[in-house]
């Protein structure tokens, strides 16, 4: 059945340069760095908080 | 780390070409699966070999079609971990859950009962490869509703609270996520998309036979077939738009304006059918917002209020605030202005940055409870705003209204010819001179690429026109992407494009073969 051979051949291709390549080589998880999941929840709080100028809001006020 | 614009800007460059692509093969799959099943049940009622090879023939178009586009949604999945690490983390389970549901059971039953579907023919019984194939069409739309809810979540988020501890949303009404307002209106519209090209996809390829003279039983009956499951889904596609309009001008009132070119709301807003916009126009000048346009006197006050005289809100209404709107759930509100939600969103910043610097003093033996307290209070009555404290000008709060507006166009215009095209072909069937009509057939032929315009103009409308936001009011773009490299983005940017485009090629010449060959060149 060639043509169920090729299309299978297509999909292996596919599947290894996505987990192979694109996955391992290029598509690193940022966070995976981290061990924990409190390491990880710090780390985008200072991503969060270090954009802006959070010194604008006040809590003293209310709308 | 640095987050910069060029950074965001490839982040964002990357996403819009990997989904795009993905959205090649996605409507395909999900309305040629239905076409399929209903041959086969042709076949299974009339045990009339012509509509097993009919079915077979389609079964092979669906299977390459399957096998081009599967896993390259996986890509997509990859980005949000490397490129939008913040975003990935901050919107928790609720954006997990769905996805694994999606891979572990929609994808599943879509798989396994494709391969009883695809090798099974004389090996099962015949009610048994039915019933596979009809679950093979079932699963692969359950399989985008529950993408379909991730995204939609993100449009319209609801059904969580926020834990300011893991600085993650946590999800606390599943069901308001699954069957939120904008899930089912993106779902059917989605789907019925998927359904009308899959029939301009059956009636473009017959075409071509019929003006090669060749295969023409095969072709005018696929086409019958085609043209009223096409005409059906289109007439229920314009409905679900009216729909999908309707929930957008009560969850993303900006979005709509943006399709509209609308700036100044009135009272009895007209809608725009064709235009073209002034370049020159902005929220806060006086300039024409258009250079040209036809439009229908209160066409978009009926599509978003329901009401002849209802008052749609402009860009610079939106950015003023002031207005009294209703909510999805009925609730009457006044919007705030641009500034006065950038003040609550900066004050859920800052009660944040104080929770967690209370926290740390509590973990160190100081008793603030109280204040924790305090904090957590002034987080979540103003937390709604949250992605406002990111924005620095009214400008960043407006998506790019050229490309959101002329997108829109082209979805509905194409949309309505679609429906126009149905219909001509079984006026032209009835009359029995369709396969005699060579310019029918060359603009049924032309019309394929068209119909993937189309899809692909509604995925601008909806992605573009929510912009600037990832999580609609709670996470802006700026805020979302990861402290990579944008050389880094750039560089997997470009081999994305050099090998996709390659397999895309050798996918695309493997069904043209197919397609050469036809229903008689099949040896199954």
């Amino acid at each position: 059945m060639k043509f169920g051979k090729r299309l299978w051949l297509l999909i292996f291709i596919k599947l290894a340069l996505l987990f192979l390549v694109l996955r391992l080589v290029f598509f690193k998880p940022e966070l995976a760095e981290f061990d924990t999941d409190g390491q990880k929840a710090r780390h985008v709080k200072e991503n969060l908080f270090m954009q802006g100028n959070i010194d604008d809001g006040s809590i003293t006020t209310k709308d | 780390m640095l987050l910069t614009t060029t950074l965001e800007q490839a982040s964002r460059l990357q996403f819009a070409i990997t989904a795009m692509y993905h959205w090649l093969f996605v409507p395909l799959t999900l309305g040629l699966g239905f076409l399929v099943a209903i041959f086969e049940t042709k076949y299974y009622l009339s045990k009339d070999e012509f509509w097993k090879k009919t079915t077979q023939f389609w079964s092979r178009i669906f299977a390459i079609n399957f096998a081009c586009g599967v896993a390259t949604g996986i890509i997509l999945e990859f980005e949000f971990g490397t490129n939008w690490s913040n975003y990935s983390w901050f919107v928790g389970d609720i954006f997990g859950a769905p996805l694994a549901i999606e891979g572990i059971f929609a994808f599943f039953m879509e798989t396994t009962f494709f391969a009883v579907m695809y090798f099974g023919w004389g090996k099962v019984s015949k009610g048994f490869h039915l019933a596979s194939t009809w679950l093979t069409a079932a699963g692969a739309s359950l399989s985008a509703y529950w993408i379909l809810a991730a995204n939609s979540w993100m449009q319209y988020p609801t059904g969580v609270v926020f834990n300011p501890d893991t600085a993650r949303n946590e999800m606390v009404k599943f069901w308001d996520i699954v069957f939120s307002p904008v899930t089912l209106a993106k779902f059917s519209h989605s789907v019925l998309c998927g359904f009308l090209l899959a029939a301009v996809v059956v009636i473009g390829i017959c075409s071509w036979y019929l003006l090669k003279k060749r295969d023409t039983d095969f072709s005018l009956k696929s086409i019958k077939t085609a043209a009223v499951f096409g005409l059906v889904a289109g007439v229920l596609l314009a409905a679900t738009g009216d729909r999908s309009a309707y929930v957008v001008a009560k969850t993303q009132p900006m979005k709509l304006a943006a399709m509209e070119g609308l700036y100044d709301g009135e009272n009895g807003t007209p809608l725009v059918g064709v235009g073209i916009l002034n370049p020159k126009k902005s929220y806060d000048n006086d300039e024409n917002p258009y250079l040209f346009h036809i439009s229908i006197p209160k066409g978009l006050s009926l599509l978003a209020t329901r009401k002849a005289n209802g008052f749609v809100p402009g860009i610079s209404d939106i950015i003023k605030g002031g207005y009294e709107y209703e909510e999805l759930n009925g609730e009457k509100k006044t919007a705030l202005s641009f500034e006065e939600k950038v003040h609550r969103g900066n004050m859920a910043r800052k009660a944040y940055a104080l929770y967690g610097e209370y926290k740390d003093k509590q973990a160190n033996g100081l008793d603030c409870q109280d204040d924790i307290d305090e904090a957590k209070k002034y987080l979540d009555e103003n937390f709604e705003y949250f992605g406002y404290g990111f924005l620095k000008s009214p400008e960043d709060s407006i998506p790019p209204v050229g490309l959101v507006f002329y997108a829109f166009r082209i979805m509905v215009i194409l949309g309505g010819y679609f429906i126009l095209l149905m219909a001509v072909v079984l006026w032209f069937l009835k009359k029995n001179i369709l396969a005699k009509s060579k310019w029918l057939l060359i603009v049924a032929i032309a019309s394929i690429p068209l119909v993937y315009i189309c899809g692909e103009a509604g995925w601008v409308v909806a992605e573009v026109g929510r912009q600037p936001w990832t999580i609609q009011g709670l996470l802006p773009i700026t805020a979302s992407v990861s402290g990579v490299s944008a050389s880094n983005v750039i560089t997997t940017i470009t081999i994305f494009i050099v090998l996709f485009t390659t397999l895309l090629v050798a996918e695309l010449m493997i069904a043209f073969n197919q397609i050469k060959k036809g229903p008689d060149g099949i040896l199954w």
